[in-house]
């Protein structure tokens, strides 16, 4: 994932228009779809109160 | 990783970017999510806020109007004395300096006001509005066939 994302930095400083467009547009589905994985890992912890549920490996690693 | 994008997006001054000299409508357009994102967060403080506002009286037509829409979309998620603290700042501005976004944004601050306003007093909890604050908006409490329509207003 950094590997890909340091490429978006690179990219929204570019003086190109179109790579900075894909910049923002990646960045903002990325960020839809890691609120989409926090609210489906908080919903599974409020099924089971109490229970010690870790978070999947995809969604600590990089 | 939820984190990890939170201070990536810190750490690297995005908003700063897209706000910035090399700033371009079509970006600003584009990166609303990205900023309520970071306001949802807490990496977007009411300082912050306040140097958007500068910002986009600095800028001229569509690039005032697209930094004036992402605050919209920002006023609402925010508390009710963070609206009032907003709100403050446009009462500060110059006559000369509101246009129809401005009167957008007023729009917006005050219909999450009345929403406020009309939340149950325990789910609203610390930041519930009080009456006398309410009172210096000059908003009314309305009956509850205008307040649905602007709850329906709000949805659509």
């Amino acid at each position: 994932m950094y590997k890909e994302i340091s490429d978006i930095s690179s990219c929204l400083k570019s003086q190109y228009m179109d790579k900075r467009m894909y910049a923002v547009t990646t960045l903002v589905e990325k960020i839809a779809e890691a609120e989409r994985n926090q609210e489906d890992f908080e919903k599974l912890k409020n099924l089971n109160p109490g229970a010690d549920i870790k978070p999947p490996h995809w969604f600590t690693t990089e | 990783m939820y984190r990890n994008y939170i201070e990536w997006l810190v750490k690297n001054e995005i908003a700063g970017i897209l706000l910035g000299e090399s700033s371009h409508t079509e970006l600003l357009r584009r990166s609303s999510a990205l900023f309520r994102f970071l306001f949802r967060n807490k990496r977007l403080t009411m300082d912050n806020i306040d140097q958007i506002c500068k910002i986009a009286l600095e800028k001229h037509d569509t690039h005032r109007k697209y930094i004036l829409k992402i605050l919209s979309d920002l006023a609402e998620l925010m508390n009710p004395s963070e609206l009032q603290e907003l709100f403050q700042k446009i009462k500060e501005m110059g006559a000369q300096e509101i246009d129809q976004d401005i009167l957008q944004l007023i729009k917006t601050i005050g219909n999450n006001i009345t929403i406020h306003l009309h939340k149950p007093k325990e789910a609203s909890g610390s930041s519930s509005m009080n009456g006398a604050a309410s009172e210096s908006y000059g908003f009314g409490r309305g009956s509850s066939a205008s307040r649905k329509k602007r709850v329906m207003l709000k949805v659509f």
